[in-house]
């Protein structure tokens, strides 16, 4: 008997490793299975495992030594074992395994003795052994031989590794569907299921039954309206006014076991449903509240149009716990916010009219004094033209580390801005600030953040002010200078102007008559603005602005370590013709699918809350 | 320093930084000065315990994990990261990586114990349950009923993934 080792390689080359003598193999599973023709199409499969070898010159044996480890293989291999269910002997499997054990060391014994040279035939011998005692291995051993506490920690593993609730209701099942003991475990442990997100049809059985099976454990629920089709001919959305009531009489009857609840709901109907059913409710373990009211801006009337949920805003009336606040696109019952635990607040697209006042607003700033992040997009305090309010002295925001600060205009951010001091900020961003004069803007953030270390700027368009003697360079370049820990900078559709103050040399006055003596700038010591600035991540900028960004900076001495870009055939055709001469300037060039968060910040986020620990240590002492 | 006696009666000597990694020898020695018995470890072997004693001694300066209350959602678990070390340490042969798995569990180690079950998940990742029985060698045990049931969840879950 001669058993045939696939994938079978070309024959002119390598037909003698197609065939080997019986007593050097396990007849079970007969055959190494070929990677194509049988494979399972729903299979998930490593691209490159998954192939035949791809010409004379990559062989059986170079395949194997690749690929003998590869879980492809392995699935398949094990996928040619009877059924669990059906009794085999384990001793025959033991023996065979030993066999292989002493064939594995007399061929390595071989390879060493032949070495420096090394032949195909042993080596793809070896990595058919090795592969065979794998699959050997996985037969001898059954995880069902664990105690429960570790497969239920491995299952917990399972789901955590998860991505997205349709990923996480599949392993769900799958845990379920393994074996009965399993089933069993999974079912008993109420974590495996307190992660809810009502995505099912109406009357969403599957998440009411992960609800029941979470127990008394704290849930964390999640529900986004589906928005209805554009042509309004198709099926219609899943929540409607009865369907969303529904819903939240569920999940409002265990409102004393959430801890997080995140809305993302599209028509004003469930708004109001939500208003009114919050306004009723107490929520004592609630740590994080996040409702996006999606479409058109809430507050905004139109003639004829009634927001009666505008008189009604959210009150969360007893959620002493609650850490983490967005509000998008509806407002709040701003008296009645329990700010002390508060660490981020984020207020988004709202009217003026939505927004608190100013005095509401600096008083919940002022009763949040963990307050970490901050961000205000669209949104802030009510305009206040009251002269006794213009002179009020800044709130201390000593915790605030985030701040983003967006679409607005830059009167009003720089009123925003004059309502606290921040002197600890780290990530600081800018985004779609509108205005014809930034100059009062950029001058008030001199020294405002002096330990800012990530800064993200898109959409400010500060205009090259050449006419005007440069007012706006040298006030850029005095606010940059006042951040000398900046490291990362992201820059996005914005002005190529801003990226000038980056490159220019700052001559500090004449110290000496050896200074005044030389003959040209150049000779003259000089600083370099943001001199610990490495990394770059950049969108919608000119090519041409970015190789004088990177190749100025590299003259200055201040080379640029990693610069990003977001991948996308746009992004390549835009930059083809400078990427060559980017690429020569900085240590490395990385394209990445999105500037959303570069691996840098994960360092710095980590030294920050070190940082922090120690600080609300030394705090609490005091 | 502390001495282990291990089921195969191979002895390890280790500093008390590295030994008290293990809840169960922490217990043993009662948290005080050099033990002169050695303490014996029967449920681990030597190729075991020598395993375990590298991730201990590759982690004894890190600070101590917090105790995590019950009901701590998953992805708030203050567990220790996976760094490459780990990554690469926990890159075993599917025998050693149960032993492991045990001897975390038994010895009280619970940074060990989450790198070795998280690399079990990792395993059954994109898997069936089907191939989950063969690759675990699992009987299912379900009754014909249960089977049914198990379809139509199946089928639920398509439905889902459509």
């Amino acid at each position: 008997m001669s058993l045939r080792l696939l994938p079978a390689p070309p024959a002119t080359t390598a037909a003698t490793h197609t065939t080997i003598p019986a007593s050097a193999t396990i007849p079970v599973p007969a055959t190494i299975p070929t990677p194509t023709g049988t494979h399972n199409p729903t299979t998930t499969v490593a691209p490159a495992m998954n192939r035949m070898p791809q010409s004379f010159d990559e062989s059986f044996d170079e395949y194997m030594h690749q690929h003998w480890d590869s879980d492809w293989l392995l699935r398949r291999s094990l996928s040619r074992f009877p059924d669990p269910d059906i009794p085999y002997p384990r001793s025959v499997l033991e023996i065979r395994f030993r066999m292989l054990k002493v064939e594995l060391e007399n061929l390595e014994a071989v390879l060493a003795a032949a070495a420096p040279l090394r032949p195909p035939i042993v080596g793809g011998r070896i990595a058919v052994i090795r592969h065979y005692l794998k699959v050997l291995t996985w037969r001898l051993l059954s995880i069902n031989k664990f105690p429960s506490e570790i497969l239920s920690e491995i299952f917990r593993y399972a789901l955590m590794s998860s991505r997205g609730d349709q990923q996480t209701v599949a392993t769900r099942l799958l845990l379920t569907r393994v074996c009965r003991r399993w089933r069993h475990l999974a079912i008993g442990d109420g974590i495996l299921w307190s992660q809810i997100v009502f995505r099912d049809p109406y009357p969403f059985t599957r998440s009411l039954t992960s609800l029941k099976r979470a127990g008394s454990i704290p849930l964390d629920i999640g529900i986004a309206e589906p928005k209805k089709p554009a042509n309004k001919l198709g099926p219609p959305p899943m929540l409607d006014a009865q369907s969303f009531t529904y819903f939240l009489d569920q999940v409002l009857r265990r409102a004393s076991t959430i801890r997080s609840l995140h809305l993302w709901l599209e028509s004003w109907d469930t708004a109001i449903i939500a208003l009114q059913k919050f306004a009723h409710v107490d929520m004592p373990l609630l740590e994080e509240f996040i409702l996006h009211r999606l479409g058109a801006l809430y507050g905004r009337v139109r003639p004829g149009e009634v927001q009666p949920a505008f008189k009604n805003p959210i009150i969360l009336w007893n959620a002493p716990r609650l850490q983490s606040l967005l509000i998008n696109g509806i407002t709040f019952d701003w008296d009645h916010i329990a700010s002390s635990n508060l660490t981020r607040l984020d207020l988004r697209r709202m009217t003026m009219a939505a927004c608190p006042s100013l005095l509401q607003f600096r008083e919940m700033l002022s009763g949040c004094p963990r307050l970490y992040r901050l961000a205000l997009d669209a949104s802030g305090p009510r305009w206040d033209n009251n002269p006794e309010n213009r002179n009020l002295a800044p709130v201390d925001m000593r915790s605030l580390r985030s701040l983003f600060i967006g679409d607005q205009s830059v009167v009003y951010a720089l009123f925003v801005l004059s309502q606290f001091t921040a002197p600890r900020i780290v990530f600081l961003a800018l985004v779609d600030l509108k205005g014809e004069d930034y100059g009062p803007l950029i001058q008030f953030l001199h020294h405002r953040f002096p330990l800012v270390q990530v800064m993200d700027i898109m959409g400010v368009l500060v205009v090259d002010d050449s006419k005007q003697e440069k007012i706006n360079l040298t006030r850029l370049v005095g606010w940059l200078q006042s951040m000398p820990d900046l490291t990362v900078l992201k820059i996005k559709a914005s002005s190529s102007f801003i990226l000038e103050a980056f490159i220019c040399k700052i001559l500090p006055p004449i110290n000496n008559e050896e200074e005044a003596k030389l003959p040209t700038e150049n000779e003259r010591p000089f600083e370099v603005v943001c001199p610990r600035l490495k990394y770059l991540g950049f969108r919608r900028q000119r090519p041409a602005i970015i190789h004088r960004l990177t190749s100025t900076r590299k003259e200055l001495g201040v080379t640029f370590d990693k610069v990003y870009s977001p991948v996308s055939s746009r992004a390549l055709e835009r930059l083809q013709e400078f990427l060559p001469q980017i690429k020569a300037t900085v240590n490395e060039f990385v394209w990445i699918p999105d500037l959303q968060s570069i691996p840098e910040e994960d360092s710095i986020k980590k030294q920050v809350n070190q940082e922090d620990i120690a600080f609300f240590a030394s705090l609490n002492e005091d | 320093m502390v001495t282990v006696v291990v089921s195969d009666g191979v002895t390890f000597t280790m500093e008390q930084d590295v030994a008290f990694q293990c809840g169960l020898i922490a217990d043993f020695a009662g948290g005080g000065g050099d033990q002169e018995e050695p303490i014996p470890i029967q449920a681990v072997n030597s190729t075991v315990m020598r395993k375990v004693i590298e991730y201990c001694e590759h982690h004894r300066n890190d600070p101590p994990q917090p105790e995590v209350p019950e009901g701590t959602p998953l992805e708030r678990k203050d567990r220790r990261g996976r760094d490459a070390w780990d990554k690469q340490f926990i890159q075993v042969e599917q025998e050693l990586l149960f032993e492991i798995i045990l001897a975390a569990n038994y010895l009280n180690i619970k940074p060990l114990l989450d790198l070795g079950c998280s690399q079990v998940a990792e395993m059954m990742k994109g898997k069936t349950p089907a191939e989950i029985q063969q690759m675990f060698n699992i009987v299912n045990g379900f009754t014909a009923d249960e089977e049914a049931q198990n379809g139509e969840g199946e089928e639920k879950a398509r439905n889902l993934n459509s």
